[in-house]
């Protein structure tokens, strides 16, 4: 009949498009749950001499380019591919201004990134242009001159590795940080510093007697620290440039000087002069000082936040050495360290959001790192040795600590997350406490 | 009143009632189809992620060589290399692509297997793939019967292990916090790749980076196993990128 056939056609009608809808492709979506790797793999060149190769200057390039891959392994986010891996490296002249890199050459042996350099060496300088390209895009990244006295090669590939780094991370690194420490030698302690890369280690206080707790100032012109010279332990803040010390803390009992804040206009100390040992903030130009904890417990190791709104400091307040969060100003004190039963040396993180402390598990110190909130606890040593006085490094990718394991005393560098350990100075003399210095200009 | 009206339609015919029905019905439809059609359907999330997930050292850890001394040296860790440059006549070279290749072979087929015994019996098989993706079931998103459909789950397995294989990121330059980075890509039919844009930038520059080149260095793509009826697939690839440490 009529309106059975209408009513069939007006179904069919409708039912047509919801067909076709069944066909229209909702976007699907894979997700990559995290990276595989972790390290840049980069290709790094001899480099080369323009005016030719002789002996002597393949030889400073080849030095060129084992500088730069050692300082470039040292901040633990390159791979180093070998260079025996490299295919036919075959543009042995000299690299030019157009120059025709075959990238799948360098994409087929695991390469992100290559680096490839000109150095020319007279007798009173040396001038190295370096290139840094990328495989996967097939385009040149960096390209640079840097001229320099012979006897500063080693700037040179410092200033390259503090380039490449920058261009690939936006942060130039730590090449150009110091790192603070105490060696211990029979009953004496005193201050020394050292190169990011292990040189030039320098002696700094020479008290003859124990010196303890260093602590760099924002702008890394003074070093506070606690030494006994006088019989009992004061605080003092060192001028780095002339050398002279200023005594900023001798009350009766126990000065030990905490960190500065990130202004560096106030210093932390712990003194024992009410009582028992509580945390003060020093004004350091006015001397004014401060107490901000009031407890019949012991309150040690302050050490001020990045942003310089709380303080992260030790207290046996609920039995035994923990670490705790308050403001600044004492106020809101919270727990945030529940594993373990020994928990001190707090260092926060200067990106922020980290604590880094040493705990004591299994009858033995181990560097561990939290968060703000107490959650995400990380283990980051596992050996046998005492690993102790964690310091983060200025782009809080690194940190420092002090291993010891039967004679041999170490001042240690890994990566956040526990990988990477590079030994940064051995010594038979005790070495402990290492501070990390600020970048210096 | 509205009785006076129900007696009113009720004194006419089935004519009237008849047509009622049908206006009706029309409406009916109508609505339906306008709301079927015009509620955008949830777009699918094919999670391959497990529970856990493994952090993988280094490539110096994954590729283990046990006979070829040579590909050992080069295979070794970074340790910085003395400027004492041994010369070997070597012959080897060619061996380290194929080697790469055949990793990420092995590591497909893996998937493929782990994809089809999942397949095959209903239990969940636990994952000691390479790729944890193709082995667990993904968190969301229907996986209906259909022959064609199941092949394209596979060719998605396929991507996300290789995409995943070929992403690069230091920890220390994850965000602190929770931003996505999404790659839309169009792939044909023969493997290639039509378009490959941002679909969402995070907002830091090294994670889109890396995300994007992880998926440049992933191209060409597979060709399109046989089954599978499509002649381009559109997908976007996602990188979470949470700060873990």
């Amino acid at each position: 009949m009529k309106t059975v056939k209408t009513i069939a056609a007006l179904v069919i009608c409708f039912c047509a498009p919801l067909m076709l809808c069944s066909n229209a492709v909702a976007k699907v979506y894979i997700d990559i749950d995290s990276p595989s790797f972790q390290q840049f793999p980069i290709a790094i060149s001899d480099f080369q001499n323009p005016a030719g190769n002789t002996d002597k200057s393949a030889v400073s390039g080849i030095a060129m380019a084992d500088d730069i891959k050692r300082y470039l392994s040292m901040t633990g986010i390159f791979n180093i591919l070998n260079k025996k891996s490299f295919l036919d490296d075959n543009n042995p002249g000299q690299i030019t201004a157009t120059e025709n890199i075959r990238y799948s050459d360098w994409a087929m042996i695991g390469a992100d990134y290559l680096l490839r350099g000109n150095i020319t060496q007279n007798d009173k300088d040396i001038i190295v242009e370096s290139r840094l390209y990328d495989v996967t895009r097939g385009e040149l990244l960096l390209n640079k001159k840097y001229n320099s006295n012979i006897p500063e090669q080693k700037t040179v590939a410092r200033m390259i590795a503090s380039d490449i780094l920058f261009a690939l991370t936006g942060d130039e690194g730590e090449f150009n940080t110091r790192i603070a420490f105490i060696s211990k030698k029979r009953s004496q302690a005193d201050i020394y510093t050292i190169n990011y890369d292990g040189s030039e280690m320098k002696n700094i206080t020479n008290h003859e007697s124990i010196v303890v707790g260093p602590r760099w100032s924002p702008d890394g012109r003074y070093l506070a620290f606690t030494s006994y010279r006088d019989g009992s332990p004061e605080g003092y803040i060192r001028n780095l440039k002339n050398g002279s010390d200023k005594k900023v803390a001798s009350f009766e009992g126990l000065n030990l000087c905490g960190s500065f804040s990130p202004d560096g206009s106030k210093l932390l100390l712990t003194l024992s002069k009410d009582g028992n040992e509580e945390i003060y903030v020093l004004e350091i130009d006015t001397m004014k000082l401060t107490r901000i904890t009031h407890n019949y417990s012991i309150d040690v190791s302050p050490t001020w936040s990045p942003d310089g709104k709380r303080i992260a400091f030790v207290s046996n307040r609920s039995g035994s050495p923990q670490i705790f969060i308050m403001d600044a100003d004492g106020n809101n004190t919270k727990r945030i360290t529940f594993e373990g039963n020994y928990n001190t040396s707090p260092s926060w993180s200067p990106r922020g959001g980290r604590i880094a402390y040493e705990g004591l598990i299994n009858s033995k110190f181990q560097i561990f790192s939290i968060d703000e909130e107490g959650n995400n606890l990380l283990q980051l040593t596992f050996d046998n040795a005492k690993n102790e006085y964690p310091s983060w490094s200025p782009s809080g990718r690194q940190i420092a600590y002090s291993s010891k394991i039967n004679s041999k005393n170490k001042i240690c560098i890994m990566n956040a997350n526990g990988l990477n350990v590079r030994v940064l100075m051995e010594s038979t003399n005790s070495s402990l406490m290492p501070a990390w210095s600020p970048r210096f200009k | 009143m509205t009785s006076q009206l129900f007696i009113h339609n009720s004194r006419s015919e089935n004519g009237n009632i008849s047509k009622m029905i049908i206006l009706s019905l029309i409406i009916h439809l109508f609505v339906i189809s306008t709301v079927i059609i015009t509620v955008p359907s949830a777009s699918r999330h094919i999670t391959f992620g497990q529970a856990y997930s493994v952090q993988l050292v280094g490539s110096e850890v994954m590729m283990p060589v046990k006979n070829i001394s040579e590909l050992n040296d080069i295979l070794q860790s970074n340790k910085a290399t003395n400027s004492i440059i041994v010369k070997k006549e070597v012959s080897r070279l060619s061996s380290t692509p194929v080697k790469k290749e055949e990793t990420d072979n092995l590591t497909i087929e893996k998937a493929i297997s782990a994809l089809k015994q999942k397949e095959r019996s209903p239990t969940q098989a636990a994952s000691a793939a390479q790729s944890p993706s193709a082995a667990s079931a993904p968190a969301r998103g229907n996986m209906p019967q259909a022959p064609s459909s199941s092949r394209l789950n596979e060719y998605y397995g396929f991507i996300q292990s290789r995409v995943k294989g070929n992403w690069i990121l230091p920890p220390s330059l994850r965000p602190k916090d929770n931003v996505v980075t999404i790659i839309e890509v169009k792939i044909l039919s023969n493997g290639a790749v039509e378009r490959l844009n941002f679909e969402k930038r995070s907002g830091n520059s090294y994670v889109d980076d890396s995300a994007m080149k992880a998926v440049q260095k992933s191209i060409p793509f597979p060709p399109f196993p046989a089954g599978m009826m499509d002649n381009y697939i559109e997908i976007g690839i996602r990188f979470p990128s949470s700060d873990l440490r």
